[in-house]
């Protein structure tokens, strides 16, 4: 017989894992996946609380309001900034982003579909993390430049991170794609689960 | 070779995704670099 408790608790460790995060998530413990393309995230292109809460790009305005509930940006808007206001978005933009890849241990829940859907963000977030990277780069070139050199590296830097979004921004809908189907999979385990309990012999 | 040519080539090197969404995630990457250097790359 199926323990209907066991297959609750499997469902919400694989909810938990999915929305929140956890042990073997990309975000649990360390920003990095071994063996992913990208590496590691650079220092301080995490998520820190104060980090996130500083992005106010005017007085009354925060970094958050220029993106879309899915974590897309909005251009009309976005296009209507400064330099510097869009740089402030754009980190807001990166650094609040939560990884979704399920690492393998953690992929008992996943079907099929489940498991080709969650490489496919596993290779969007390794793209978006070597973004990154070359975000630290042109950074670190922009601060040992001057003039005309350094605004081009800024702008780099800028132009990165908006490719970092555009990828995370797709991942996001895949992982989203992926959720609907675990979902799925989590009521016909527990409907499963009640078949079971109503017909214990079986 | 430009950091957005970085980006395009691990696109066209994955396994994971099909020709039409290489296609559409390339073309997206490439519109969000052309929105900061003004298509100058």
């Amino acid at each position: 017989m199926v323990n209907q408790e066991f297959v609750k608790n499997i469902a919400s460790d694989v909810t938990k894992e999915l929305f929140e995060g956890g042990p073997g998530s990309g975000n649990w413990g360390h920003k990095g996946r071994p063996g992913h393309r990208g590496g590691s995230l650079p220092k301080g292109s995490g998520g820190g609380k104060g980090g996130i809460a500083a992005h106010v790009v005017k007085a009354g305005v925060h970094a958050s309001t220029f993106y879309d509930k899915s974590g897309g940006l909005k251009i009309s808007e976005y296009k209507k900034l400064t330099s510097n206001q869009k740089t402030t978005v754009l980190k807001h933009g990166v650094q609040s982003y939560k990884e979704k890849y399920i690492p393998k241990a953690q992929q008992g829940g996943l079907d099929a579909k489940g498991i080709a859907a969650n490489k496919k963000v596993g290779a969007l977030e390794g793209m978006r993390r070597a973004a990154l990277n070359k975000v630290k780069e042109a950074e670190r070139n922009a601060k040992v430049s001057l003039g005309g050199l350094r605004d081009r590296w800024m702008k780099e830097q800028r132009a990165a991170m908006h490719v970092a979004i555009s990828l995370q921004t797709r991942a996001a809908q895949v992982a989203n794609s992926m959720r609907q189907g675990t979902a799925k999979i989590a009521v016909a385990s527990s409907a499963a689960a009640k078949t079971a309990e109503r017909q214990p012999g079986k | 070779m430009s950091i957005l040519d970085d980006i395009l080539k691990m696109v066209d090197d994955s396994d994971e995704f099909t020709e039409a969404e290489k296609k559409s995630i390339k073309a997206e990457c490439k519109e969000a670099w052309e929105m900061e250097m003004g298509g100058g790359e």
